[in-house]
């Protein structure tokens, strides 16, 4: 495991907004989570010390391929990890405290209240028994002793904030009486509805078809600014996080391989796989014509990894790629890259 | 992706998102239906399936007549008529008379009373005691889930008689200990098939979505989660009460449930047995009366099912 080179080069790598000039606490601080499934032996590690932190009302992207870490990650976050997940090491300093530390009733106050998530499937995410408004109520009364008639007078102020017309009569609706981005809008009034820190959305556009989904990044950032929340969006598609996040963490079998500001990620990627998927955005080659995916699929790693995780899809792959575990180190402010052929550690190209 | 408003010219070049912006109206609402009223779209449930109609109906009666036995019967169930023993439908006794000349009409109806309260008490009991916890079984898994499914399976093994046997032999026969029995057999049963629709609905999205809002697990397990797997525990009610009256009368009917002079359904085909071939007519109505409940409760049961079928959805 690459516990070793994480904590070396953790002071100098491990991204922090102080260098982009803000110098508060930020409000999440990620360092070295790794989550492995299964038995020490046969484990496979879904999420390989990722560090990362997130100030306040900024935007993080997690994007990556399907089965790279990117919603593990997340459930780690909020403790909705089921055996046979674990979390094999890690911090996760949320507000001063390590959520890892805390025991479930307190993992309860915090899920909902401070940090909400938002899930990839409006279709199956609401309870087909209940009103919508009944569960904008249950999302409220959770944690807040309010009575019936008010949570009920918050729910619909919730559904005008999120755009459905018609809300007070709309909360007396049953899931199945909406549409997908009505229900995800629903969805989202859940999340925001006790005005959380920090929202985290995993794909939650994914399901629904393009324009709904400009309407709901629209909505997204609209809430962001107006309720002051943090956020980390997760997807596979680069184009929705460039239009949305800050700062963008490429993620690759559980390792961040490439975090900067977003417009770097889009205009200057560095690692060879940001670079790829950067290529093989369909607008990057309109002019041939042509879509160029990135060769091979995704690997899942166990738990030592001595070489780079890219190594067997890399384009510029040389032999040193496979004989040491590359780690993230700094590419200029605001950019940290995890690969021996880029970054200060610049070694003479064809040096083996 | 082709939310675009710049060119590009090739991965150099950051493309721009051009994002929708102003109003965040949807214009893909779905006009809102008026839904027609409950009641309306029970009549029309009631309409479509016959079977189902008539064994609610059936059933309905015979809770109203054991409601209100005192009012529509003809005679008092417990005064014997030596001048008219074992006599056959007549104007005067429209079932007949039982071996001390009593009116079986009046008996049958008042045995609707018993028949139906030992039932329901055990039926209740096991709702009450089973459901919960094969739900809860079923929702944390694990040891506790582990134990009860062993001691259900121990209490399986045992049939309702032999169950019944050793419990009156402990409390003796009484109506008490074939509530006791009956519930004892039936809640591992209930408790099966709760786990088992708790199984199926633990993996539910809205479930993960109900503990990232911190709902508690109580909260999770019996109100999100319960009105979802009502369905298989509607039918379960419904046919194990079917189950559990057709038992109730065979305790009685060998003693070991309510003890005469109860004019109990299984108590007066235990005596009529004697008198089969003289006065087949005394065993006649009480048997008739165990079949026509027991058979109206499968016609309900079989018909919840039917309607809890998603293929056999319609639109109301």
């Amino acid at each position: 495991m690459a516990k070793r080179t994480s904590r070396q080069e953790y002071g100098s790598a491990h991204w922090s907004a102080a260098e982009s000039g803000r110098p508060e606490a930020p409000l999440l601080d990620v360092r070295d989570l790794t989550v492995a499934y299964g038995a020490d032996d046969q484990a496979v590690v879904a999420v390989r010390a990722v560090s990362f932190t997130l100030q306040h009302g900024a935007v993080l992207g997690l994007v990556g391929e399907s089965g790279c870490g990117k919603t593990t990650t997340a459930l780690t976050l909020l403790r909705l990890l089921r055996p046979p997940a674990r979390v094999v090491q890690g911090q996760i300093g949320f507000r001063g405290a390590d959520l890892l530390l805390q025991s479930d009733r307190d993992m309860e106050q915090v899920r909902g209240n401070r940090i909400s998530l938002i899930f990839q499937n409006p279709m199956t995410s609401l309870n087909p028994t209940y009103t919508i408004g009944a569960q904008i109520v249950e999302a409220i009364r959770a944690h807040r002793r309010i009575g019936g008639a008010e949570a009920w007078a918050r729910a619909t102020e919730l559904m005008t904030m999120v755009g459905i017309p018609d809300g007070p009569e709309r909360l007396r609706a049953y899931p199945h009486e909406l549409s997908g981005g009505q229900r995800q809008r629903a969805i989202i009034a859940m999340a925001i509805a006790l005005e959380p820190d920090l929202v985290i959305a995993d794909e939650p556009t994914t399901a629904l078809d393009v324009t709904i989904q400009a309407q709901i990044l629209w909505l997204l950032t609209d809430l962001k600014n107006r309720l002051g929340m943090s956020m980390i969006y997760i997807t596979h598609d680069l184009n929705v996080a460039a239009s949305i996040c800050d700062h963008i963490a490429v993620i690759y079998a559980g390792e961040i391989v490439e975090i900067a500001a977003a417009r770097q990620i889009l205009g200057n990627p560095s690692h060879p796989y940001t670079r790829g998927l950067v290529a093989s955005l369909p607008e990057t080659s309109w002019r041939e014509r042509m879509v160029h995916p990135i060769k091979g699929h995704p690997p899942i790693y166990g738990r030592t990894l001595t070489h780079c995780p890219f190594a067997p899809r890399c384009a510029e792959v040389i032999d040193r790629c496979w004989q040491e575990h590359p780690a993230l180190l700094p590419l200029g402010a605001e950019h940290a890259v995890r690969c021996i052929r880029r970054g200060e550690r610049e070694a003479d190209d064809g040096v083996h | 992706m082709t939310l675009r408003g710049e060119d590009t010219n090739g991965p150099e070049a950051a493309p721009a998102m051009a994002l929708a912006e102003g109003p965040l109206f949807t214009d893909d609402s779905l006009p809102i239906r008026p839904t027609r009223s409950g009641l309306a779209r029970a009549l029309t449930t009631l309409r479509r399936w016959p079977s189902f109609t008539m064994g609610l109906a059936v059933v309905v009666l015979i809770v109203l007549a054991a409601a209100g036995a005192p009012l529509i019967s003809p005679y008092d169930p417990n005064v014997p008529n030596f001048a008219q023993v074992l006599q056959g439908p007549s104007w005067q006794h429209l079932f007949g008379t039982d071996d001390l000349g009593r009116d079986m009409l009046t008996r049958v109806i008042y045995g609707a009373r018993y028949s139906l309260g030992i039932s329901g008490t055990a039926v209740g009991l096991a709702t009450l005691i089973g459901i919960p916890l094969g739900l809860f079984a079923g929702y944390v898994g694990g040891v506790f889930d582990a134990v009860v499914g062993r001691v259900s399976d121990a209490l399986f093994a045992f049939p309702a008689v032999l169950m019944a046997i050793a419990i009156a032999a402990m409390l003796g026969p009484s109506a008490r200990s074939a509530v006791i029995a009956l519930a004892l057999i039936a809640i591992p049963e209930f408790s099966r098939v709760a786990r088992g629709a708790m199984l199926v609905e633990r993996e539910g999205t809205y479930v993960e979505v109900s503990r990232t809002l911190g709902s508690s697990w109580a909260f999770i397990i019996f109100r999100a989660i319960l009105p979802n797997a009502l369905g298989p525990l509607l039918v379960l009610i419904s046919l194990g009460f079917a189950n559990i009256v057709l038992n109730e009368a065979a305790l009685t009917f060998l003693g070991l449930g309510a003890q005469p002079p109860v004019p109990e359904w299984g108590a007066m085909l235990s005596v009529a047995r004697r008198y089969i071939v003289s006065a087949p007519y005394f065993a006649l109505f009480p048997g008739l009366a165990i079949c026509l409940l027991v058979f109206a409760f499968n016609l309900v049961g079989d018909g919840v099912r039917d309607l809890m079928d998603p293929r056999q959805r319609r639109r109301s």
